[in-house]
């Protein structure tokens, strides 16, 4: 296919395509933040935590240390909406991954669980009277139930793109793992990639908070221009370590695959996410060196961040797309396309985004 | 017009019939995993509906010059971090676990759900958005905002709530009460079915009475003198009064069911009118606490007794729900899907055809069948009925059927849906239910090692009279 995606495919289908990949990218950023954020925090307190004597958390572990349970309520809520359209898209394909991982997938919900009481847990006064060394056993349990649960995703992603031979194999021999080369490179793109969207999100954070407690300003800016330097370093090893990945990822494809890449329906995506990563890497080159994010720094990082993202949820697409019966499913996605209540979908997801706008603008004016 | 869009519909489900890999659950019906998660998450999103409701009522009390003690926004704080602590997290997580479990158990039904009602479920995912944003921002900044804020989030936060029930309502409903949508499949005439607003009604009430039963729970765990806990409480079991509309409800429930389903509730089934009762006797005796007690007498409760009530109304909870799947007997969706994920159309097709003819997945345990018949019987057994029932487990085939003749097994599954009428037709040949009789008495043997084949032709003959005579589905 040579038109760019998803304007060659029939309207159902594209409409279904644009909607799965922009909740997804919605869904993606903060799974990003969740999943970086918690791994740094756990590095952070392994680094420190076994020191004798107590260490002042930064600017950046605190923040993330309060934000990353709403973080991952929202990443959680955000993911309902991809959840549900790739079971319109891919209806067959994703159910015989579910059943065939059957317990081993089911068991992501329990460790979800776990995590997110876990990130309350580390919140609370009662691990803080703890054993300093509780602290990052507590956060290395946090990113290890984060870390499986990307795992599964990328497992269950990978074995829906199989054939029925394969499947039925799978199930036949009872396997309770699905092993294959593509894994890890996968897993190494979204891992390095999620840590240049945390600091772009932090940078944010970092900009507009002002510290509930401290007094003296000038500890304040000495903290808020040590958090820019991290962050900036950080951001440019993940970009740096994203591309890497994306390359050795590239050498696994086959040749097939790699042609659809590069074609009409994804090349402009591929170029999206290059200059995304070329220019977030510029501008975090100059905020290491001046000290200090602004509104328009932060900006720019925010929306090459999720064009990148976006862009590499199109590329994902492709690869799918170039891998499964499209003829069988644009059927599918044209039965379900003339079922009523789009226009209800429409009208409340404005009224609601406009409601969500106007609440944190009130709280944020009343502040 | 109808019939034309009713055939367009069913020949795009026999087409689509897909074959999927299924799990043996050992002796677990897979119909109690769904429906002991489905009670756990009700019970957690209706505390999370009701919970906002309730905090609307106190914090309007609070700034309405009503709380002369003083305590209502300290409540309402920490009243909200249970419910953050709760329903935020096991809420929205058995959430996303009811459709991973919906996909274990019974993926072309799921799949059915969603491809009739995305919009709409998409559509309670816009509600979802701003339930969190809403009810995090009250949690992070609530402290320290100013009251008519304050309510204003809380406003935002249940009326998303209660819209996600709204949405979810109309499609369960669906489920058992399609309506008119089963001839004009508009998603409309399925969505405003019988049952959905004596539903909607009903599961609100309830979402109240769950709220203000944690609340006396929470209420007690708080270091407060006896005269501000009394007060509380007696602002909590407002919310209880709405009990007694709850009988006008359930008869307009159950007034709206389908003739047969009605007779499931009131005797057909010893198993459904004992959860029915269940649901009854537990709604009556919280109802008759909270109305006499805790309203007219004024009386004070303490975090035991706040505890029992709260564990009542999840017996009355789970009744309820076991009652609504139960009476949606034989379909899981009325007259469209029967509960192993049939059409009519397709069940015609598997008489001529067979039913795992085409199933690509072989038996986990093929060499643990002494020939290829009881191979067969175990693959339709998986396909038509592990959704129901287990070997030897819980509605395990061998105590149901165990004692039958030969004869009597071949009669009662041709003629499945006469034999009980909570059951689906049987959706293959001649062959496929002899192969079903002979697995069952070969497993009723306790598995000898090997087993004659059955090739009788005066016994297919029979068994195809009796599909023949069983074909009025």
């Amino acid at each position: 296919m040579d038109v760019l995606f998803p304007f060659g495919f029939p309207w159902p289908t594209a409409l279904y395509l644009t909607l799965y990949v922009a909740t997804l990218t919605l869904h993606m950023l903060l799974m990003h933040y969740v999943l970086a954020g918690s791994a740094w925090v756990a590095g952070s307190s392994l680094f420190t935590g076994f020191k004798s004597s107590p260490t002042r958390p930064s600017k950046i572990i605190k923040l993330l240390q309060d934000w990353l349970p709403f973080a991952l309520g929202g990443a959680i809520t955000a993911g309902v909406a991809p959840l549900l359209f790739v079971q319109i898209l891919y209806q067959r394909e994703f159910y015989t991954a579910n059943l065939l991982l059957f317990h081993r997938w089911m068991s992501i919900l329990p460790v979800l669980i776990v995590a997110f009481y876990l990130l309350y847990l580390q919140k609370s006064k009662w691990l803080e009277q703890r054993h300093p060394q509780l602290r990052p056993i507590v956060w290395l349990a946090i990113v290890s139930c984060f870390g499986f649960v990307g795992y599964s995703w990328t497992e269950n992603h990978l074995l829906s793109l199989q054939s029925q031979d394969v499947w039925t194999d799978f199930f036949a021999d009872r396997e309770v793992f699905f092993s294959t080369i593509q894994i890890l490179p996968r897993l190494s793109i979204w891992f390095a990639g999620a840590f240049s969207t945390l600091c772009a999100i932090l940078a944010w954070q970092v900009h507009v908070h002002r510290g509930e407690t401290a007094i003296d300003l000038r500890e304040e800016a000495a903290d808020k221009s040590l958090a820019v330097r991290t962050l900036s370093r950080v951001a440019m090893a993940s970009i740096a370590l994203t591309l890497l990945a994306t390359c050795v990822y590239g050498t696994l494809l086959e040749k097939e695959i790699v042609q659809v890449l590069f074609s009409g329906l994804s090349w402009p995506y591929f170029a999206f996410a290059l200059s995304g990563w070329i220019v977030q890497f510029a501008v975090w080159w100059n905020l290491s060196k001046v000290g200090t994010t602004s509104r328009t720094s932060s900006i720019i990082l925010t929306t090459t961040v999720v064009m990148t993202a976006m862009s590499l949820n199109v590329l994902r697409e492709a690869i799918r797309l170039s891998q499964v019966d499209l003829g069988a499913l644009q059927t599918q996605h044209a039965e379900a396309a003339s079922v009523g209540g789009f226009g209800v979908f429409a009208f409340f997801l404005v009224v609601n985004s406009l409601v969500v706008a106007w609440l944190i603008r009130s709280v944020a004016t009343s502040k | 017009m109808f019939v034309l869009v009713r055939f367009l519909f069913e020949r795009s489900l026999v087409n689509a019939f897909e074959y999927y890999p299924l799990h043996d659950f050992g002796p677990l019906m897979k119909g109690l995993v769904i429906g002991g998660l489905g009670i756990f998450h009700v019970f957690l999103a209706q505390f999370a509906i009701g919970g906002g409701m309730l905090m609307c009522y106190f914090q309007w009390l609070g700034q309405s010059g009503r709380d002369r003690l003083g305590v209502m926004r300290r409540f309402v704080d920490d009243y909200f971090k249970y419910l953050v602590l709760i329903s935020f997290v096991m809420g929205a997580l058995t959430g996303v676990g009811m459709w991973f479990t919906s996909i274990q158990i019974s993926p072309r039904t799921i799949g059915l759900m969603v491809h009739e009602f995305h919009w709409l479920w998409a559509t309670e995912w816009t509600f979802f958005c701003l339930e969190v944003v809403a009810g995090y921002t009250f949690f992070r900044y609530g402290k320290r905002l100013p009251d008519p804020l304050r309510l204003k989030l809380l406003v935002a936060y249940s009326t998303a709530a209660w819209f996600s029930l709204f949405w979810i309502n109309g499609i369960l409903s669906w489920q058992l009460t399609p309506g008119t949508w089963t001839e004009s499949r508009d998603v409309w005439d399925g969505f405003f079915n019988p049952s959905f607003w004596p539903s909607l009604f009903f599961r609100t009430i309830v979402c109240m009475v769950i709220a203000a039963l944690a609340a006396c729970v929470v209420i007690n765990t708080m270091p407060l003198p006896s005269e501000v806990r009394r007060r509380l409480i007696f602002h909590a079991s407002h919310f209880l009064l709405p009990m007694v509309l709850m009988p006008v409800l359930g008869v307009w429930f159950v007034a709206v069911l389908p003739a047969d389903s009605r007779q499931w509730v009131l005797g057909g089934s010893v198993a459904i009118t004992l959860f029915m009762n269940v649901a009854v006797g537990a709604s009556s005796l919280i109802a008759g606490y909270a109305v006499i007690g805790l309203y007219w007498q004024r009386l004070t409760i303490n975090g035991a007794t706040a505890t029992l009530l709260l564990v009542l109304a999840f017996g009355a909870t789970a009744g309820g729900e076991f009652v609504r799947e139960g009476v949606r007997k034989p379909f899981t969706v009325r007259q469209t899907l029967y509960s192993n994920s049939m059409t009519p159309t397709q069940i015609t097709q598997f008489r001529e055809t067979g039913s795992v003819t085409h199933d690509p997945y072989p038996l986990l345990n093929a060499d643990r069948y002494p020939n290829d018949q009881v191979r067969l019987g175990a693959k339709v057994f998986r396909l038509q009925c592990s959704i129901c029932h287990t070997e030897h487990g819980v509605n395990g085939l061998v105590h149901l059927a165990g004692t039958w003749t030969d004869s009597q097994r071949r009669m009662n599954i041709a003629k499945l849906q006469h034999t009980k009428n909570f059951m689906p037709p049987f959706a293959g040949p001649p062959a496929e239910v002899e192969a079903l009789v002979q697995w069952l008495d070969w497993l009723v043997n306790h598995e000898p090692s090997e087993w004659p084949v059955s090739d009788n032709p005066e016994v297919r003959q029979q068994i195809a009279k009796w599909l023949e005579e069983a074909s009025d589905y």
